[in-house]
């Protein structure tokens, strides 16, 4: 059967290769420690730049507008 | 009144000197650089079974902490050495300041290299486990931070005593010292308690 319609065999492979692809730290070891500490790293990371930013634009903010004060 | 003003001849005083903004720019990539590490210490940590692995050697938790108060008064040194620099009458009190904190700040290196030799005569090598790796990875590029900004302080004296040190020159090399002490207490909770 899979002789004559060979896109089964895709399907097969496509099936089963993501069951090797150990694509990031969760995938070999799905432990809920691991799990976890991923989840709050993606987080924390994903946030820090945009704080650091955003601290940035509203410290500069205040300063023209000190600026502007004084004269 | 607004022409006049439009056609001063004083040059504009920008209002984040370049040095400064620059200085603030590479911070913002190096917290990033730590944070990533940081991130991966805590992901590996998470799936460990038992952490620090029981083969390994402890962390000196109580001298690296009393070491963490040199760097700190380090920090405050540094501080009051920019309260002196502003006043512009105090400038010898500026540099005496300024030379407390790096020597503070020199002190903390040299114990934590102690501490490293210590550390790998019994035993604790990159190698040695996935623990060791990360913590002279963490450590280590603090430690290579904290002499690459002591260097530049040490420069920056020299400057100041000489009474050719800019401004804006003076305030990037406090917001790299300030980077430098301000990651540490962070990394010490990261890496040291477990």
């Amino acid at each position: 059967m899979l002789v004559r319609r060979p896109w089964l065999l895709l399907l097969l492979f496509a099936l089963l290769a993501p069951v090797t692809a150990d694509a990031c730290p969760v995938c070999f070891s799905a432990k809920e420690g691991s799990r976890i500490a991923f989840i709050v790293t993606t987080v924390f990371m994903s946030v820090l730049p945009w704080v650091m930013v955003g601290s940035f634009v509203v410290w500069y903010r205040r300063r023209c507008a000190e600026e502007e004060k004084t004269g | 009144m607004s022409a006049i003003a439009i056609q001063s001849d004083e040059p504009r005083r920008p209002l984040v000197p370049s040095a400064v903004l620059g200085m603030l720019i590479f911070i913002i990539c190096e917290v990033m650089f730590f944070a990533a590490f940081v991130s991966a210490h805590m992901v590996v940590k998470g799936g460990s079974e038992i952490w620090p692995p029981p083969d390994q050697p402890r962390l000196p938790v109580v001298s690296t902490l009393l070491n963490t108060c040199f760097l700190l008064l380090s920090g405050w040194l540094t501080f009051q050495s920019n309260r002196a620099f502003r006043r512009e009458e105090s400038r010898e009190s500026a540099v005496r300041w300024f030379a407390l904190a790096i020597l503070c700040g020199a002190c903390f290196v040299a114990l934590q290299g102690a501490e490293w030799f210590r550390l790998l005569k019994y035993g604790l090598t990159m190698r040695s486990s996935v623990y060791g790796s990360f913590f002279y990875l963490i450590i280590g590029a603090h430690a290579l931070h904290a002499i690459g900004a002591l260097i530049f302080m040490a420069v920056a004296l020299l400057k100041l005593r000489a009474g050719k040190l800019k401004d804006e020159i003076f305030w990037a090399v406090q917001a790299f010292w300030y980077f430098v002490v301000g990651v540490w207490p962070i990394l010490f909770v990261v890496v040291y308690l477990n």
